[in-house]
């Protein structure tokens, strides 16, 4: 009786440790792995044209020829402050014509806002090339350790440099300008712009958060238009380079670029904003039509 | 050095008897004592296997209360404190065959004793004579250390280990007799058992007379007041600290108060030649080994071993228990026996080479222990402030009971930590050369010529110091 | 003696069987009233979010336990009620109380560049206004 009793014991805490040790080492499974995410494309075709910084050159058929992509955008909340609301795509189309290139972002928003001031603040959107041609991939904020080329449009600029161009609204009263951000939170990290009304487009240079600097030669133009709800920005640059604080655009390569925007509505400022991942941006290379090519 | 003077200073013979204020006697023949211990430390050890059973196979190590208290800071009480000072005073309050014990007596507090002898239940059958020895507890604790990097950064091994032995030492205390798998078994039983020898403290006779003459023997045989020893010593006539739980039934059941708590001057029980042997020899080794290994390993400059260690690629976990064993059971075993060669060469004596090795391992006894405690320091000074986290969070369930749940970490002294490894391996080496010259008097026949015969052993010793010295500071 | 022994078992009981009721009981008795979720924070390439999409009803008071089982440093931001964690550090457990006052889909992402697949780290809380729940880890 006395042996039964203690086989069962026995039988008892083999099982007991048997099951404590499945449990405690299987409830947190190893969880299987989520699939790659891809890494999205954008194609840069040579094209044999110019668009003009105008109404008609952001609605140019040339942008219904150019195979664009809408891009995924979430709030950047990796450095402080995070962004809150969240515009939730872009859709960007480019192309070069051998001596320029041309971006459009085109994204829902359904406040226009051009003017900065206590509280109010611009929508904006930017374009970001690292200074490497491969930067690690995904790394948003952590690619400004190797530098990166930042062409940042705001709408607040814009009106300052086409405002009396514009023909639908008049110029914005003149006033101090403030391009600062505010409240200035604690813990936020801004420049204080340097003022340049030379472009709607600052021409930036950053390595690291927090060190958004103004390039002494400001090479890229830029113009938006806002219509029925959507911005359309059309951005633009020489390919060539001439420091080194300007992003290479190699024609016939392929390189890294990233997207940011901000709805100034919603108190997007500064690091407040949404961003994509990164992009391959693919430059075609520049066709030499058929008849050339034998002579 | 002079015989029987520990270091030229303290006669071995030396004792400070404890037991001789009444309160601590009192407090010692308690039954209470130590099931109070015990008690507490059961429920120290369930919230312990509570946080690990919960901790899951992923979270890292640093905010569970299991790995923290059981690597950190037990482990580094027991290697400083309990065994260099208190012999197998873990032994006395050890929770983990505190079911096992209950099963066997199906008494906690009380003693079941009739018609002259304890009552037990279970099986209560003999340990096979060929593994009363310390051959299985050096397996398994070498096997043991093989999973040394999973139990420091994942909860769920450290719960397993612990569930594991808590479950055979029930099953094994419902087979066979008293402690046995604290005896032959328990993988931190040996080291406890060996480094003991070194410890200041001991459970003796007082007069052997008395016992001479004494012929019933309950500390043997058990009686109404306590059990026999549980430990299956004579505790009437043992004269090392090696199997001596420190469970103090034998001064509950001792007569005439014969039995004692003594202070002692440290490592004289690494000079009594009785039950030597290679199962101890290699034990003693093994210690050495494993704390060079996992010196080189978790503190050392060699990421690649640690993420070996820690079983990054199967290939390299395996390489890293090839090498890990492969070092402790043979490379250094025959550094070792190299120089006991050469010592044996050199006393040109007719003793047998496996004495010379047996007798000179216990000279590596101190310098071993404080290899163990340098490498402790390296754990608790960096990690120590983790403690005050788990305190408030035992099982990463969002608690915060004492407000120390996001403590931020500091390290302590971690600036002097170098110098303080060194200042104990220094007095390691102490203890080992005046232990190494005494065993070459033991050993040799020429007791004058002992420093000449001594002097590959303190060769070993030596180089063993400068290469850990070499690990700490490089 | 016979009391002493019972005295032993009771502290025996209380020093096992009780300890664990009341550790249960007290971490219950902290959650009264809230919808318990536990959020495990995962590195994409190791499975990210565990859940990844969190259900959760409209006005019904919520409390997240964010626990990172990883050996890098994570965040937590869910930008759309304003709740953020700046590093949740290895091993560490946060724990956010919030009710939805709102109904939709809320992205909610990790903060700290825990990895290359960093920006990928990202899960959903869908607000509904009545329980359709499908999963709530606990």
């Amino acid at each position: 009786m006395r042996t039964i009793v203690i086989i069962g014991l026995i039988g008892l805490v083999v099982s007991l440790f048997t099951v404590g040790s499945y449990y405690a080492l299987f409830r947190y499974r190893t969880f299987p792995p989520a699939a790659d995410q891809p890494v999205e494309t954008l194609d840069v075709p040579y094209m044999e044209r110019n668009v003009e910084l105008n109404e008609r050159g952001a609605e140019d058929p040339v942008w219904q020829q150019v195979p664009g992509k809408t891009l995924v955008l979430t709030p950047q909340v990796t450095a402080i402050p995070w962004g809150k609301a969240s515009v939730p795509e872009v859709t960007v189309a480019a192309f070069h014509n051998g001596e320029r290139i041309f971006f459009r972002l085109h994204w829902r928003d359904a406040t226009e806002n051009r003017e900065v001031g206590p509280d109010t603040f611009t929508d904006a959107c930017a374009v970001m090339l690292p200074l490497v041609e491969e930067p690690q991939p995904n790394t948003i904020m952590m690619g400004f350790l190797e530098g990166a080329n930042i062409w940042a449009w705001k709408a607040a600029r814009d009106a300052q440099v086409w405002g009396r161009e514009r023909a639908t609204a008049p110029a914005p009263p003149e006033r101090p300008y403030t391009d600062y951000y505010y409240p200035l939170e604690e813990r936020e990290v801004f420049p204080i712009a340097r003022e340049s009304v030379a472009s709607a487009v600052e021409d930036l240079i950053a390595r690291g958060v927090g060190t958004l600097t103004p390039r002494a030669h400001q090479r890229v133009q830029g113009r938006g238009f806002w219509k029925e709800g959507t911005w359309t920005v059309v951005l633009t640059r020489a390919l060539a380079t001439h420091e080194v604080g300007e992003a290479t655009l190699p024609v016939g390569k392929t390189r890294a670029v990233a997207f940011a925007v901000w709805d100034g509505a919603k108190g997007d400022r500064g690091a407040r904003k949404s961003i994509t991942e990164w992009v391959r941006l693919r430059l075609w290379p520049i066709e030499i039509p058929a008849g050339a090519a034998g002579k | 050095m002079r015989d029987g003077l520990v270091l030229g200073l303290i006669p071995e013979t030396w004792r400070f008897e404890l037991t001789q204020f009444p309160w601590v006697r009192r407090l010692l023949k308690s039954r209470w004592m130590p099931l109070g211990l015990i008690l507490f430390n059961v429920f120290l050890f369930t919230v312990i296997l509570m946080a690990g059973f919960f901790g899951g196979l992923t979270s890292p190590g640093n905010y569970n209360f299991g790995i923290m208290i059981v690597w950190i800071l037990w482990w580094v009480l027991l290697m400083t404190v309990l065994v260099p000072v208190l012999s197998r005073f873990w032994c006395t309050m050890c929770p983990l065959p505190f079911l096992g014990e209950w099963l066997q007596r199906l008494r906690l507090f009380g003693v079941r004793y009739e018609r002259g002898r304890n009552l037990y239940f279970g099986l209560n059958k003999r340990w096979p004579k060929s593994l009363s020895n310390m051959w299985l507890m050096n397996i398994l604790f070498l096997a043991t250390t093989f999973a040394s990097g999973f139990f420091t950064v994942r909860p769920a091994a450290t719960f397993v280990l612990l569930a594991a032995i808590i479950a055979l030492s029930v099953v094994l205390s419902l087979i066979y007799r008293a402690r046995t798998f604290c005896l032959y078994v328990c993988p931190v039983s040996g080291f406890q058992g060996l480094y003991s020898n070194f410890a200041l403290t001991e459970v003796r006779v007082k007069d052997p007379e008395i016992c001479a003459r004494h012929k019933t023997k309950g500390c043997v045989v058990g009686n109404e007041r306590g059990y026999g020893c549980p430990w299956l010593l004579l505790p009437y006539a043992f004269r090392r600290n090696t199997y001596c739980g420190m469970c103090f039934e034998c001064l509950k059941t001792c007569e005439y108060d014969n039995m004692a708590v003594n202070l002692r001057p440290p490592g004289v029980d690494l000079l009594v030649d009785e039950k030597r042997g290679l199962d101890e020899a290699y034990k003693a080794l093994i210690m050495l080994g494993i704390a060079v290994v996992f010196f080189v390993t978790f503190q050392g400059p060699w990421g690649t071993l640690k993420d070996w260690a820690n079983a990054a690629t199967l290939s390299g976990y395996l390489a890293f228990i090839g090498l890990h064993a492969s070092w402790n059971l043979i490379v250094l075993p025959a550094i070792f026996l190299l120089f006991t060669w050469v010592a044996r060469r050199a006393a040109r004596q007719a003793v047998p080479l496996k004495k010379v090795y047996v007798n000179f391992s216990y000279a590596t006894v101190p310098l071993g222990l404080a290899a163990w405690i340098a490498f402790s320091l390296g754990i608790i000074l960096p990690n120590g402030s983790y403690l005050l986290h788990v305190l408030s969070d035992p099982f990463a369930w969002g608690w915060d009971l004492f407000g120390t749940a996001h403590f931020p970490w500091t390290p302590v002294l971690t600036g002097i930590m170098p110098y303080l490894m060194i200042l104990t391996l220094l007095v390691g080496l102490l203890f080992s050369i005046d232990i190494a010259l005494k065993i070459a008097r033991q050993t040799f026949v020429e007791p004058e010529a002992a420093v000449r015969d001594a002097f590959p052993i303190l060769g070993f010793l030596g180089a063993t110091t400068f290469g850990l010295m070499w690990l700490f500071v490089g | 003696m016979r009391g002493q022994e019972l005295l032993a078992v009771l502290l025996a009981l209380l020093a096992t069987v009780g300890t664990i009721t009341v550790a249960l009981w007290y971490d219950r008795s902290r959650d009264a009233g809230r919808e318990v979720i536990e959020l495990l924070a995962i590195q994409p390439k190791n499975g990210n979010w565990q859940p990844s999409e969190i259900r959760l009803e409209r006005g019904r008071p919520v409390r997240l336990k964010i626990r990172n089982v990883e050996t890098v440093s994570h965040g937590f931001a869910l930008p759309d009620f304003g709740i953020g964690i700046a590093e949740i550090k290895p091993g560490e457990v946060h724990v956010v109380d919030f009710t939805p006052d709102r109904t939709g889909i809320f992205p909610f992402y990790c903060t700290v560049w825990c990895s290359n697949e960093h920006m990928a780290m990202a899960g959903r809380v869908i607000v509904t206004e009545s329980v359709a729940r499908a999963s709530s880890n606990r």
